[in-house]
């Protein structure tokens, strides 16, 4: 594991000492990043020959302080030890990971992912180690992948690079080609091809049966976000409510790029369909409480209205399919309520 | 040793402040800049001082100031303005030690001869016995003591002073007379504005009367603070007199 | 030269009495604070920083935790010298560098970075936008003030471009690509050293320096304006000239400072005031001392986030906000209540 060519510090040697040391020494860092990301990759390469060492793994890891000691409780496949480990640091890619690895190769994923509110596989990440995104977390996992997400950690990610890490930097989903498009790249990353494959096929046929469901008469619908933002389009959210036969109304009406939706502009144009995208519903916040606004309770009481967890589409995840499924559940409920009202109202004329 | 100002003029952006003036000012007098409100003393004080921009040509021993390095200049004049005050509760010595940063280059320390010049302004000011204490628990006839001795401390050939004895007691104005009668005893050439006619008849080897922005008046006191001038250039009538052989000019009744 | 002896002994003494006594105290509380920095992360602590393998624990030691407590150091004692020369300038005790807007044009600039989406290729162009803002803060502060401008007009340009800056900030967060880039950058603007390399450190260093320098250049000239404008102009200190050299070095170094780190508030603020009971009001004698705690306590202030329990790690700034608010608060109401120092 000693794969740094750095000259070890002494116990004591902690203190102004170091730090002169560390000084003079840091002009060379450059070059030390790029030596250790070579003799990393010789490393692996070094693993990959000893296909079966997964019991010796486990012994060199005996430390039970080792996060890595997770390893020993999981079930081994045949060729999980020329797999690249790897560390997620992102709500998002911890889900993706999840999705995609053996599970022998997560050595620890981010705090929120085992956070049900969070999370939409949270009791599959609590089984893993947990990081708060810092380099020095990472660095005692020590993994032969990181795997980000663009917008956050920036510093962090910069830093695991110049340390020779390999980092993976994934894009937020803004669509549900940028999903299949970033399982492929963790995949890719964790060597694990094959399962990325097979995950997007499973998302193309859940997509087409979706498509071929799709019916000639959207509900007009509106999605309350927390914080009271609507879905804007294009996006990932819109993407996935018109695959479940709706309308987005405020994209109707020009409220883009995070709309904030006005009690009034929802008393003037009112839904078919009433969705929440619910979110830690129990916590007092402020976004919440425009959630809980009277006019929309009223609202609510004319209007068919449905409940999606945010961690479902908050995050471009294979089973943000699941939104659609839902959606497209509750779509059906407007329309039988749309068809109840119009049979009301003709009923209404019949009789005066 | 003169201080010579050839056709020294100041304006403020419309306004002419002091029109082209000739004056030649010797070492060992103390001059007393007198006039109306707005007659232009504290411009051409500025402009000695190098604090306002200025036409015409001031020289030191025939050394233009505008070719003097900052530092040069600042060890020659010694500036104190009107209501002058420390922005830092620092002590008395302190504050007066600040009169010797012309004389210490960037990093250098106030050494010994500093020290002295600190010492001996205080003492000329009778501040010693206030040297450790904070200035902003001075009275303000200590203050007033303090900020000359400030002055003092810079040991320059020339001193301006503007309105040293405002809001002062009859005692502490003086007290400040005194110390300028000295220093200009001393040879140094000091130049104060003042509005105390009767103070600056007594005590000034020479007056310079202005009167908007023009000198009307330059001589002894007797001979240019007389009661015609006064009623020209002031609108008073004044009492003159002779006490002790020294002057008395006091200003009596204003003239309607 | 007749002298008074007495006069000249105190005055001797008191000079001697101020330099000592600060710097006895200042320089093992700052050797502490690093030691303190370089033993203590997040996740561990102890000689081999908790780590088993030697060659990590040395990654971990030279290049996380020594450019940390370096940035911490740099950024500390930037902010505590420009909050020392401001208050210096501006004869004002409440005066900060966030003042003249330096800090939140810096702010600006990362935004407006990371909202064009480069920051996403590499995370060093979020600094070189800071040091973008804050320079074109300066450029429009002298714009406004001019050339030969009074204090008064220059704190009112800096309030205006502390205004503009914050709502052009705000607006670049209303169009954020990505509810994550907002965030991202409303964490950015609290100010964090966490993970900071020793890129950063080379980043913002080569703009520190000469802003120090020029601040340095000030120092008489802050002394000087103790006796106001016209006397130190008397003294040989032009006061344009001491306040260009104050504004500069401090858009310069502060600037930089808030490129790597984000706004860390309030220490320039606190320092001066910690110090002047020691080191007396001379707005000179202030700078060193003031760098040199003003780094120990952002060094302090930082160790003191890694101590806290397992979590999200808390913002730099907000630590130091937590410090610095109720010490402003009590500064306030001594002032009002003394109406002096």
């Amino acid at each position: 594991m000693s794969r740094r060519p750095l000259a070890v510090l002494s116990d004591g040697a902690v203190g102004a000492v170091a730090v002169i040391a560390v000084m003079l020494g840091s002009g060379a860092s450059g070059s030390l990043a790029a030596e250790q990301a070579a003799e990393r990759r010789e490393a692996a390469e070094e693993a990959a020959r000893r296909a079966s060492a997964i019991e010796q793994d486990a012994e060199r890891e005996d430390a039970a302080v080792s996060p890595r000691g997770a390893r020993e409780h999981l079930p081994a496949s045949r060729d999980v030890a020329s797999l690249p480990t790897v560390a997620s640091i992102n709500l998002c890619t911890d889900q993706l990971v999840l999705h995609v690895a053996d599970p022998v190769q997560i050595v620890t994923l981010s705090w929120l992912s085992a956070d049900p509110e969070e999370s939409t596989l949270a009791e599959a990440a609590a089984r893993y180690p947990l990081n708060y995104g810092s380099a020095e977390e990472i660095l005692r996992f020590d993994p032969d992948v990181v795997i980000g997400g663009v917008y956050t950690n920036a510093f962090t990610r910069a830093l695991l690079r110049d340390l020779g890490y390999t980092v993976v930097d994934i894009e937020p989903a803004t669509s549900l080609d940028d999903i299949e498009a970033n399982v492929r790249r963790i995949a890719a990353a964790m060597g694990r091809v094959e399962r990325g494959e097979q995950v997007v096929r499973e998302m193309q046929a859940r997509i087409a049966r979706h498509r071929r469901r799709l019916d000639s008469s959207p509900v007009a619908a509106i999605v309350v976000r927390p914080g009271g933002f609507t879905v804007e389009a294009p996006s990932l959210a819109h993407e996935l409510m018109t695959l479940a036969g709706l309308r987005n109304l405020p994209a109707e009406l020009g409220l883009d790029r995070w709309g904030s939706l006005s009690v009034e502009t929802l008393l003037h144009h009112p839904p078919e369909l009433l969705v929440f995208a619910s979110y830690r519903r129990d916590d007092a916040s402020l976004a919440n409480a425009v959630l809980a606004h009277p006019a929309l309770e009223r609202i609510a009481e004319r209007t068919v209205t449905a409940d999606v967890p945010a961690s479902l589409w908050s995050c471009g995840l294979p089973n943000s399919l699941d939104a659609v499924e839902m959606l497209e559940r509750a779509a059906d409920r407007a329309r039988s309520a749309r068809a109840s009202n119009a049979r009301r109202s003709v009923l209404a004329e019949s009789t005066r | 040793m003169t201080l010579r100002l050839d056709g020294v003029g100041v304006r403020y952006c419309r306004r002419t402040a002091v029109v082209e003036t000739t004056l030649e000012l010797g070492a060992g007098q103390l001059v007393g800049l007198v006039g109306p409100n707005g007659a232009g003393k504290s411009s051409l004080l500025k402009a000695i001082a190098g604090l306002v921009p200025h036409t015409g040509a001031i020289t030191w021993r025939s050394m233009p100031l505008k070719r003097m390095d900052r530092l040069e200049r600042a060890r020659t004049i010694a500036y104190l303005p009107q209501s002058a005050d420390a922005h830092w509760p620092i002590t008395a010595s302190e504050l007066v030690a600040l009169g010797r940063m012309p004389h210490l280059g960037f990093a250098e320390r106030p050494g010994p001869r500093d020290a002295a010049a600190v010492a001996w302004a205080l003492e000329r000011c009778a501040a010693t016995a206030l040297a450790e204490r904070r200035v902003d628990r001075l009275s303000g006839g200590e203050r007033a003591r303090v900020l000359l001795a400030r002055a003092l401390a810079v040991e320059s050939p020339v001193l301006l002073v503007d309105e040293p004895i405002q809001s002062l007691d009859p005692r502490h104005q003086l007290n400040i007379m005194r110390v300028l009668r000295d220093c200009a005893g001393r040879g140094t050439l000091v130049v104060a504005v003042l509005h105390d006619v009767a103070l600056a008849a007594r005590y000034c080897t020479r007056i310079v009367l202005l009167a908007g922005g023009r000198v009307v008046g330059d001589g002894a006191a007797e001979t240019v603070l007389t009661a015609d001038a006064l009623a020209r250039w002031y609108g008073v009538e004044p009492y003159v007199a002779r006490h002790l052989g020294e002057p008395v000019v006091l200003p009596w009744r204003q003239i309607d | 030269m007749s002298g008074a002896p007495s006069g000249a002994a105190s005055l001797g003494s008191t000079a001697r009495r101020f330099d000592a006594v600060p710097y006895a105290v200042l320089v093992p509380l700052l050797l502490g604070a690093c030691v303190l920095s370089l033993w203590i992360g997040r996740t561990s602590t102890g000689p081999m920083l908790g780590f088993g393998d030697a060659a990590i624990a040395g990654a971990v030691l030279t290049e996380i935790r020594v450019p940390r407590t370096l940035l911490a150091l740099l950024v500390g004692g930037t902010l505590g010298l420009s909050g020392a020369a401001l208050q210096g300038l501006l004869r004002n005790p409440l005066a900060e560098p966030g003042l003249l807007g330096a800090s939140s044009g810096a702010a600006l600039g990362a935004v407006l970075v990371f909202y064009f989406g480069l920051a996403a290729a590499d995370s060093l162009v979020l600094p070189l936008g800071g040091v973008g803002g804050s320079v074109a803060a300066l450029g429009l502060l002298y714009g406004l003030a001019g050339r030969r401008a009074d204090l008064v007009t220059i704190v009112l340009a800096g309030i205006a471009i502390n205004a503009l800056a914050a709502a052009l900030t705000s607006l670049a967060l209303n169009f954020a690509p990505s509810p994550y880039a907002a965030l991202e950058i409303l964490f950015w603007m609290l100010g964090s050293l966490a993970d900071r390399s020793v890129v950063h450190v080379l980043l913002a260093l080569p703009l520190m320096l000469p802003g120090w320098l020029l601040i340095g250049a000030a120092a008489r000239g802050l002394d000087a304006l103790t006796l106001g404008e016209d006397t130190a102009a008397s003294l040989g200190f032009p006061p344009a000239r001491t306040q260009w050299l104050v504004i500069g070095g401090t858009a310069l170094s502060v600037g930089a400072a808030v490129a790597v780190t984000g706004v860390i508030g309030f220490v320039g603020l606190v320092v001066p005031h910690m110090l002047r009971p020691w080191v007396g009001h001379h707005p000179r004698r202030l700078l060193v001392p003031c760098f040199v705690a003003g780094a120990a306590l952002t060094l302090l202030a930082d160790v003191a986030i890694r101590m806290m329990p397992p979590g999200p790690e808390l913002k730099l700034g907000v630590v130091t906000a937590l410090i610095g608010a109720p010490f402003f608060l009590q500064l306030i109401l001594r002032h009002g209540r003394e109406g002096g120092l």
